[in-house]
């Protein structure tokens, strides 16, 4: 699965889930004059809720594809360049002697 | 005090700003150095959503109806999080195929279809119209109430008793109209973009969101103690508990649902939504940043709303004045003097961008879709032959931009002033959002057809006028009432509000009910039982399966016919001026090393990339005739097109890969059975050559042991035959090993000057004996001085002794010759070694070289040697470049000769 598969999944269930909770029913939940910070409770929620979904997506955008590589996947260039450093001789010497 | 003067000032102040901006990004952008290539002024210019209606709007709304002013911003930030999918399909395609506009998207998908770009203009004109009249009168109102400061009087004139040259809404309308026509239409573009533009309006989505900011906090924070204290302030009015949450009618959960789902469709289905997030869109990874900035820049414009609101309310309690102008009435009752014309001028901002945007997205449309095919297929004007028309392009475009504003200004003056700014802004959308199901069903379902798109425009959009647009009318007084209130000729069951006795939900939602209906089920209905043309099964692959075929270059295999390069060149000078369209030819030829001068006739893939250049200029139907009128098309017939596109088509060429690599792979497989066939041969032949010798060696050995009273004598001869043999043997073995090294390439071939003629002397030395027992006389032809060759010297001294050896074996003992010749021809040497012995019949020349093959001769019994020597010999003169034959008549003589390079003339050894 390519990370732009992954990326579009999620942003499609926050697209969902915004259907749902943008919704009524769900809306009717927090259709009541009740009054939170003196606020009425409908608009906390939306603006709350609306505000989760933005930070949501900054989230999903922002994160570098190469983290949605599973673990094994991952390319380890560092690794390997330290391999050729510590141990270039007994590969020339295993030549040699094939040789 | 604010003198009028003072107002016109900063107004054209404003718009003068606004002129230097787009001027300024114009000439950046003719440079090459793009201000608007970044997410950030992307995601600003989609904000053009916020019009007028949002800035002054907003507050209405939520005066009137509480909370559900917000599902007109929650659908966009919905919308935003599937831009990711629906969004970057649309630019991707629009990008590859050269799309203008939304009339030519949809034209586009269903087959470059002229009527449908037709029907998709003038729904969006129609459609739009209120919208941009709306926004006129929000300016007039706001500038007329600024007016009159500090007192605040509604305007209260009917606007159609003004006159018109007095009027300041015409004068800004006719600004607008200059600002688009200078900005809009400097060029012919084929991909239609105007970066000057979009700077300007997200320069203008700056200004609106800061003055609502600004004044809202000075509301909340400034005339009351923040939030908290409005609206407790609020709560003790028991009028205004409604407010705070969204009614409970029958109908509310429907209402709110509709409008969010009209206002997701917007954000596509808008032509200035269209123009900004598609045409104008630099790159689509930009999207990446604004699917998250336009939702946040939506939320923050919303946040003030309601206090502004509630505060308006607590200001006005008497209902005098508009809910609509709260924002701006606010600071004036606070005598605040520079924010209410910060806010007026907030407003202006969102006003005019808006008017600007959507007046270009539909004069484009009106200029390829309306005009351009009536002239077209006017045979009488000869329009079609004109030589330039890239100036008459962009006067069509001029007029439609005033034309949309003039029609913008006339229904503000008639109609305009009976609705509240929202209400006009959702028939908009409702009509609009009649494109969704051609666009979204277009992108992701290729059954849909033409057909059954304009059905479902026609209905839809029919629904709409019926159920909006005709009542509309009723209000302004040209219908009468009874229309609405009993329905039409009295049938009470066609009542536009309550069609066919649906009842409990306002009229957009009724409206936009009824309209998807229609529209969706004829879609469906009519694509399903209907058959696509060729060219709209092309089209809606290439669309629907854009990511596929966009990996390459974004040709598309439509176009088979081929046309002669001077004639497309005609045919794009004269649509978008010789310049543009040389630059556009020659940068298609410079990608395929295509030379100008040489080729006269164009492939399918220049044919293909003139006709999406002219699709930029005049839409994707009428490039599609243009084109088809220099090009000798070899059409399509659908199965070929659907052998093209299917599914069928992937599995035929993976078969077809597979057939191929599994023949490769028989033939390689005959190819290892035929060398497995010559390794036994070779193998056996071998052996049998190894147990000649043993056999004999074995039997004398045997009767040496077994008869240990044997003669000296014989004893003698017996070993010596079996010493004989066994140096027969050790000969044997290292041919063999040397062949196998040479043909496995291990040899070690030491390569130096060499003297031929040496080689030739030593060898014949090495041989004295043999040719001295057998009574072979021999004879050399050398010349004084030879060039030397690069060589082996060993491996050459091998060659001369089996070729010398080999002639001494056909030679008849006693009364034999051999010749040996060296020639110095000019960049190679030749020796000959010559002999006068049986010769070789012509057979047995074709496979002298080849190995074991030795040459039968029942005269004389058993061959002598191994069959190795002569393959041996060849390899050694093949890696010296050189070459190796055989003359030779039965009963005469043989000649074998072989040639070698001069050093530093010929060509070198091999290393």
């Amino acid at each position: 699965m390519t990370p732009e598969s992954i990326k579009s999944k999620r942003i499609f269930s926050i697209f969902l889930l915004g259907c749902l909770v943008f919704n009524f029913p769900i809306l009717s939940l927090f259709n009541y004059k009740i009054f939170i910070w003196g606020i009425p409770l409908l608009y906390i929620y939306l603006f709350f809720v609306w505000g989760v979904i933005i930070i949501s997506l900054i989230l999903i955008t922002s994160i570098h594809p190469k983290k949605y590589l599973p673990r094994d996947k991952k390319p380890k260039p560092s690794k390997q360049q330290t391999d050729n450093q510590s141990s270039p001789k007994p590969k020339i010497s295993l030549h040699r002697n094939g040789e | 005090m604010l003198e009028t003067g003072i107002i016109f000032f900063f107004s054209f102040g404003y718009m003068g700003l606004l002129f230097a901006i787009a001027y300024y990004g114009d000439r950046r952008a003719d440079i090459g150095r793009s201000i608007i290539s970044n997410p950030y002024i992307y995601a600003l210019s989609l904000a053009v959503y916020c019009t007028a209606w949002t800035f002054y709007g907003s507050v209405g709304r939520a005066v009137h109806t509480g909370p559900s002013f917000l599902s007109i911003y929650l659908g966009p930030t919905l919308m935003a999080a599937l831009g990711w999918v629906v969004l970057k399909k649309i630019i991707r395609i629009s990008k590859i195929h050269h799309i203008t506009s939304i009339a030519d998207f949809i034209a586009s998908r269903y087959g470059k279809s002229a009527s449908l770009a037709g029907v998709v203009t003038i729904i969006a004109v129609l459609g739009v119209i209120p919208y941009i009249s709306l926004q006129l009168k929000a300016i007039s109102i706001s500038f007329q109430i600024i007016q009159n400061y500090p007192d605040i009087v509604m305007p209260s004139v009917h606007f159609d008793q003004i006159p018109v040259l007095k009027d300041t809404t015409f004068h800004v309308a006719v600004l607008l109209a200059l600002f688009a026509i200078l900005f809009g239409t400097r060029h012919l573009e084929a991909t239609e973009r105007h970066e000057g533009l979009v700077a300007a309006i997200a320069f203008e989505s700056i200004v609106k969101l800061v003055a609502f900011l600004t004044v809202g906090i000075f509301i909340t924070y400034f005339i009351y103690n923040g939030f908290g204290d409005i609206i407790s302030k609020a709560r003790e009015n028991p009028e205004l508990h409604e407010l705070f949450t969204v009614g409970m009618e029958n109908g509310t959960s429907a209402d709110w649902g509709v409008s969010i789902f009209l206002s997701m469709m917007a954000i596509i289905c808008l032509p200035r939504q269209f123009q900004i997030g598609v045409v104008e869109n630099v790159n689509e990874e930009h999207i990446n940043k604004a699917m998250w900035l336009f939702p946040l820049y939506l939320l923050a414009i919303n946040i003030f709303v309601l206090p502004a609101a509630f505060a308006g309310l607590l200001h006005f309690p008497d209902g005098s004045v508009d809910a609509d102008t709260f924002v701006l009435t606010l600071p004036m009752i606070e005598n605040q003097e520079g924010l209410a014309l910060f806010v007026y001028i907030g407003g202006m901002s969102a006003a005019t961008s808006m008017v600007i945007v959507e007046t270009i997205a539909l004069s484009t449309m009106i200029c390829n879709d309306l005009v351009m095919p009536v002239l077209l297929w006017m045979p009488l004007t000869r329009f079609a032959q004109r030589s330039d028309l890239s100036h008459f392009l962009l006067t069509i475009r001029r007029a439609g931009i005033a034309l949309t504003l003039l029609l913008g200004y006339t229904y503000f003056r008639f109609i305009g002033e009976f609705y509240p700014l929202v209400s006009i802004g959702l028939v908009s959308f409702a009509a609009v959002a009649q494109f969704a199901p051609a666009i979204i069903g277009g992108i992701f379902w290729k059954d849909g057809n033409r057909m059954g798109a304009l059905c479902g425009l026609i209905g839809g959009f029919a629904v709409w006028i019926y159920t909006l647009f005709l009542p509309s009318l009723v209000q302004a007084g040209f219908i009468h009432q009874n229309f609405v209130l009993e329905g039409p000729f009295g049938i009470a069951l066609l009542k536009p509000f309550q069609l066919f006795g649906l009842e409990g939900f306002n009229s957009i939602t009724h409206a936009v009910f009824w309209s998807m209906l229609v529209n969706i089920g004829a879609y469906v209905g009519v694509s399903v039982f209907t058959r696509p043309s060729p060219i709209e099964a092309t089209q809606a692959a290439l669309f629907v399966d854009v990511f596929k075929y966009s990996r390459g270059p974004g040709e598309s295999f439509f176009w088979r016919g081929t046309a002669s390069v001077p004639d497309l060149r005609s045919l794009l000078s004269r649509f978008l001026g010789k310049q543009r369209a040389d630059e556009g030819l020659s940068e298609y030829m410079n990608r395929h090393q295509i030379d100008w001068n040489k080729s006269l006739t164009s492939d399918a893939g220049l044919v293909n990339h003139a006709e999406k250049l002219l699709a930029g200029a005049i839409g994707s139907a009428s490039a599609r005739v243009m084109v088809a009128s220099v090009v000798k098309e070899e059409s399509l017939g659908i199965e070929e097109v659907m052998n093209i596109l299917d599914e069928t088509r992937q599995v035929i060429e993976y078969s077809r890969e597979l057939e191929k690599t599994s023949l490769e792979l028989q033939a390689a497989n005959e190819r290892l059975k035929e060398l497995d066939k010559l390794k036994d041969d070779f193998i056996s032949t071998v052996t049998h050559e190894l147990r000649t010798p043993l056999t004999s060696v074995r039997a004398l050995a045997e009767i040496l042991h077994d008869n240990p009273n044997i003669g000296k004598s014989q004893k003698k001869q017996f070993t010596q035959i079996i010493i004989n043999e066994t140096e027969r043997l050790t000969r044997l073995i290292s041919k063999v090993l040397d062949l196998q090294k040479i043909e496995s390439g291990r040899m070690e071939w030491q390569v130096t000057p060499i003297n031929i003629k040496k080689v030739i002397n030593d060898a014949l030395t090495a041989l004295s004996q043999l040719l001295k027992e057998k009574g072979i006389r021999s004879q050399l032809n050398l010349p004084q001085k030879v060039p030397a060759a690069l060589g082996d010297r060993d491996r050459l001294f091998q060659v001369m002794v089996n070729l010398i050896s080999n002639a001494v074996k056909f030679c008849e003992p006693h009364g034999g010759l051999i010749t040996i010749n060296l020639w110095i021809k000019n960049n190679y040497l030749q020796v000959d070694v010559i002999d006068n012995g049986i010769g070789i019949s012509k057979e047995n020349q074709k496979i002298i070289f080849d190995k074991f093959r030795q040459v039968k001769d029942t005269s004389r019994g058993k061959p002598t040697g191994s069959g190795l020597g002569l393959t041996i010999t060849k390899r050694i003169i093949d890696y010296h470049n050189g070459k190796i034959w055989v003359e030779s008549e039965p009963g005469k003589g043989t000649a074998f000769s072989f040639t070698l390079p001069i050093m530093g003339k010929g060509e070198n050894v091999k290393r």
